[in-house]
């Protein structure tokens, strides 16, 4: 078991009514992992702070101080999002209990990174270290990265498939530079909504409604009504698509721009709908429709109006903060605890939108550790990298690794894949029909064998239970049972010669299909 | 109880054994009651979505706005012409030592409803999402059930049987769509027979390993136990999963493998052979080809619904080029089912064709044209709510129709306005399809059920 401090025993769970630690000021836990000082520097004697020393007193597991010690102030401070909490859960009279060390080990990583973690990478990756350090670390990542480009595909709903990759490549660079902490989620929205990326994939046939209606889910959070559509797809009207062959009888959208549309002075485009905003683009002479490439900055600020109408809507940061909750805790907390939601939103707010802050503010939060959460169903992509890390076999993803691709399609996943024979671009399916669970036992089938699962084959001096144990520890992350091996090995015995490395590959298929494999 | 011990040759013989029983056991036809006067054990509905221009493969009188292919030769005592697009030549089938005759040649034996409108009397409908709705689920609102899902739900081979060949949607359409009470009904959905190659190969792997898997599932229920507040959730994967591993090796039957195991035969015709009729054999170029011989293997192992959407006809320019060659491939795939349900067994020595019955629809007819050269200004047509677009001719065939060669209905050549009578309605087909297939309709449609084509 890990050190003080670190992914915490069960038997320091919240409810088990701790004692505060002794240290300066008054400590607590964040989430799982060590103790957090009360807001030093908060006005003196504050609701707040009187508030938070009762609270926690009450509910707070605390460690014995090695990690807590170590760890920068800026850890150890209270978040305002654990602090509301605590409130609503003492008027409740609520207790939380704490998950083990190894289950929020794997939440951090299938969360963040997008993969189950095996055994050995829970004991040297988190074992006695605080959830911030590991969060902090996590989210630093380029894994953690590349996580965050392929959720937002589902958000933009973009494809390569239909969209020029360039400007794929260049909007999801920007959302690289977001989680780099190089540009805010404000600026991220305004440009995003202004980029060919974005606007081709819902301007087939010229329909400024169906982009107005594509920005509302990605960034207010719903569908637009009718009339928010229309009054606001004038907004894009200026935009225009334009076919070209991108080979094998595909044919990709590039956007362009018609400086006639909205022109200044004669036909501003102007919504009103959500309050008002125009774009109105300089003529200067031009004679026809534009590359996007060819745009002068004048023209880039007038096409980012509607970013910047989105972004002035409470609904804009709403939305952002409903993400990052229901993504990390599977379900809205806020309609539970609205003041816990505002606090998140008011930490984006005056983080000028951190997301990358704001999301290390969920991580490390007393409901995340929380044991009884809801449990979240691995997403096919989660599901297939999990077991490619499991087995050992080799594996891309959505775009590099077509077996990857189609895999994922078959299962529901892979947003934004073309489908050559439905002539579609997939969406997520988060039913899982029979066609659904028979494509993963094929995956399954074929991630198990004796070629794939490499690091899986029986070591030389080992027996087959210690295989068997072996197998289980790496797939599930946690310790075999004594009575979960003793029952693979008998049920391995009635083969009386099947090699170990048969028996490796069944059990592995069968644990890939299994619920808990699959359940975090 | 000690457990049997199998060695490996053991465990592989049993597998062979298991692997020559039947996969779907075939139940008795009686068990299905009968609402008309004719019942189908299956039902295959060929979806030619985009907005299938119907006029030039089922109205050959239709004057040149609405038919500028011209007509083909009426067959048999056929009271419809066939348009000059479901005729051309007869294709050559290797493999059967047979020709395969154009699927105007058995214009004779298909019915015809002659203006099907999604609400006769009502708006018309011209937006494509609206109007699949509107044909998958005859539903006015935002259904819960496609016409497949209701069928999973309510049909009696299920009531008894749970692991009985479910219903399949091929291609995506919303056929399959299944929420609120009916989302443990969805169908087996599918892209394509595509996803099938390959997978009669790892059979044997599969098999082998579900013994590992009863003893992980025994564990999972254990896990399922520890989450209590969780459990629904849970316990649906956990069903999920189970019906995967139910369905996997019966999924993985080599007749469903139409590529990977060409030489897999079942009811009297290989996988090669099958796609030969269909277009889809070596250097053929036929869209439908594949997922058509598969929907006919799924009925065969006793699904009683598939569909087959292709997203081929919403032709609204380049027409000219495009629907000839697509409308030729709709027309092979009538034809070939015609020839091979008579001459595939179903099971119990019967033909197939007594017992299934095949429909072509899709979401709207096509208008627009001009009527000297029957294009719009891009060489295609559109769909903008006329009577040309609304009313839609959709062609039945298969051993339960009472009235084959007949035509139900009919339509000006000149403006494709029904006469006479009112325009079908879809839910009244939707309702037929149900009853057909013994399934009380009454709870889904009020709309008649068309009793005349079934007699």
């Amino acid at each position: 078991m890990g050190a003080a401090g670190g992914l915490a025993p069960p038997q320091t769970a919240l409810n088990a009514r701790h004692r505060i630690c002794g240290s300066p000021g008054v400590g607590v836990a964040r989430g799982e992992f060590g103790a957090l000082p009360a807001p030093i520097g908060a006005p003196a004697r504050s609701r707040t702070a009187i508030l938070a020393s009762s609270v926690f007193a009450l509910l707070i597991a605390c460690d014995s101080g090695d990690s807590y010690l170590s760890r920068s102030p800026e850890q150890n401070k209270p978040t305002e999002f654990d602090r509301v909490l605590l409130e609503s859960f003492e008027a409740e009279g609520r207790t939380i209990e704490r998950a083990s060390e190894e289950v929020l080990c794997a939440r951090l990583y299938l969360d963040v990174l997008g993969y189950r973690p095996g055994r050995e990478t829970i004991l040297s990756q988190c074992t006695g270290r605080s959830l911030a350090e590991v969060a902090s670390e996590l989210l630093r990542s380029e894994d953690y990265r590349n996580a965050q480009r392929r959720r937002w595909v589902d958000r933009l709903r973009y494809s390569d498939a239909l969209i020029d990759r360039g400007a794929i490549e260049d909007l999801e660079a920007r959302i690289d530079a977001m989680y780099r902490g190089e540009l805010g989620y404000r600026a991220l929205a305004i440009e995003t909504l202004s980029h060919p990326g974005f606007i081709g994939r819902f301007l087939a046939y010229g329909q400024e409604d169906s982009v107005a209606e594509a920005a509302f889910r990605a960034f207010l959070g719903r569908p637009a009504t009718a009339p928010e559509a229309e009054d606001l797809g004038i907004l894009w009207k200026a935009w225009r698509p334009r076919m070209y062959n991108a080979g094998d009888e595909a044919y990709s959208v590039a956007a362009q721009i018609d400086p006639f549309a909205c022109e200044a002075g004669v036909r501003a485009c102007v919504s009103t709908i959500l309050g008002f905003a125009a774009v109105e683009l300089p003529r200067e002479g031009r004679v026809g429709l534009l590359a996007a490439g060819d745009l002068t900055e004048a023209d880039w600020e007038a096409l980012r109006a509607p970013g910047r109408l989105f972004a002035e809507q409470p609904m804009f940061w709403e939305s952002a903060a409903d993400e990052i909750l229901t993504n990390y805790l599977g379900y809205k907390l806020g309609a539970q605890y609205p003041a816990a939601r505002q606090a998140l939103i008011d930490e984006l707010v005056a983080s000028n939108g951190d997301l990358v802050a704001a999301e290390l503010t969920v991580l490390t939060s007393i409901v995340y550790a929380e044991l009884g959460r809801p449990t979240k169903i691995m997403t096919p992509e989660a599901w297939l990298r999990s077991v490619a890390e499991f087995t050992g076999a080799p594996l891309g993803d959505c775009r590099s690794d077509p077996w990857f691709a189609g895999a994922a399609a078959s299962m529901g996943g892979c947003p934004g894949h073309f489908d050559p024979n439905t002539q579609r671009i997939s969406e997520r399916v988060s039913v899982m029909g029979i066609e659904q669970a028979v494509a993963q036992d094929e995956a399954a089938l074929t991630l198990c064998t004796d070629e794939a699962a490499v690091e899986l084959q029986q070591n030389p001096d080992e027996t087959r239970t210690e295989m068997i144990a072996r197998i289980l520890e790496r797939a599930y992350g946690r310790a075999a049972l004594e009575e979960e091996v003793r029952a693979v090995d008998t049920a391995a015995a009635r083969c009386t010669d099947c090699t170990s490395g048969q028996v490796a590959s069944d059990l592995c298929t069968a644990i890939a299909g299994s619920v808990e494999y699959a359940a975090y | 109880m000690r457990p049997t011990e199998l060695s490996r040759r053991t465990f592989l013989s049993a597998l062979a054994g298991a692997a020559a029983l039947p996969l779907f056991p075939r139940r008795a036809l009686a068990s299905t009651p009968q609402l008309l006067g004719r019942r189908a054990e299956h039902l295959i509905v060929l979806y030619a979505s985009g907005g299938l221009r119907g006029a030039p493969l089922f109205f050959g009188e239709a004057c040149t706005e609405h038919n500028p292919y011209g007509r083909a030769s009426v067959h048999g005592n056929a009271e419809w012409t066939p348009g000059a697009l479901l005729g051309g030549p007869r294709a050559s089938l290797p493999l059967f030592g047979a020709e395969l005759p154009s699927a105007a040649e058995m214009s004779g034996e298909m019915a015809l409803i002659a203006g099907v409108d999604h609400l006769p009397g009502g708006t018309a409908i011209v937006d494509h999402l609206e109007a699949d709705h509107r044909l998958t689920t005859a539903s006015t609102g935002n259904g819960d059930a496609g016409l497949l899902s209701i069928v999973h739900r309510e049909h009696a081979r299920y009531k008894t049987d749970a692991r009985a060949f479910p219903p399949v949607d091929v291609g995506g359409s919303t056929f399959a769509r299944a929420t609120g009470i009916y989302a443990a009904n969805r169908p087996l959905e599918i892209s394509s027979a595509k996803v099938f190659e390959g997978r009669s190969e790892r059979v044997e792997s599969a098999q082998r390993s579900a013994w590992m898997k009863e003893v992980v599932a025994g564990r999972d229920q254990k896990f399922i136990e520890t989450r209590k507040a969780v459990r629904s959730a849970l316990d649906n994967l956990a069903s999920a999963k189970n019906s995967g591993r139910i369905y996997g090796n019966h999924l993985r039957n080599p007749a469903l493998d139409l590529l990977g195991a060409p030489d897999a035969a079942l009811g009297g015709a290989s996988n090669a052979q099958l796609l030969e009729v269909f277009g889809a054999g070596e250097g053929g170029t036929s869209k439908w080809g594949l997922e058509t011989a598969f929907a006919l293997r799924c009925c065969q192992l006793g699904s009683p619904a598939v569909s087959i959407n292709r997203y081929l006809y919403d032709t609204h320019s380049d027409e000219r080029d495009s629907f000839p060659t697509d409308a030729a491939d709709l027309g092979r795939q009538m034809a070939g089912l015609n020839f091979l349900l008579k001459r595939l067994d179903d099971g119990t020595g019967k033909p197939l064709w007594d017992s299934t019955v095949v429909i072509v629809v899709s979401e709207t007819n096509r208008d627009n044209t001009d009527p000297d050269t029957g294009f719009n200004s891009g060489g295609g047509s559109d769909h903008r709510g006329t009577p040309a677009s609304r009313n839609q001719l959709w062609p039945l065939f298969g051993g339960p129709v009472s009235g084959a060669g007949r035509i139900f209905g009919r339509l000006d050549p000149e403006t494709l306005a029904a006469i006479d009578r009112p325009a079908t309605s879809v839910a009244s087909v939707q309702a037929t399809l149900l009853a057909l297939l013994g399934i009380d309709p009454a709870p889904y449609f009020s709309a008649p059920i068309l009793t005349e084509i079934f007699r």
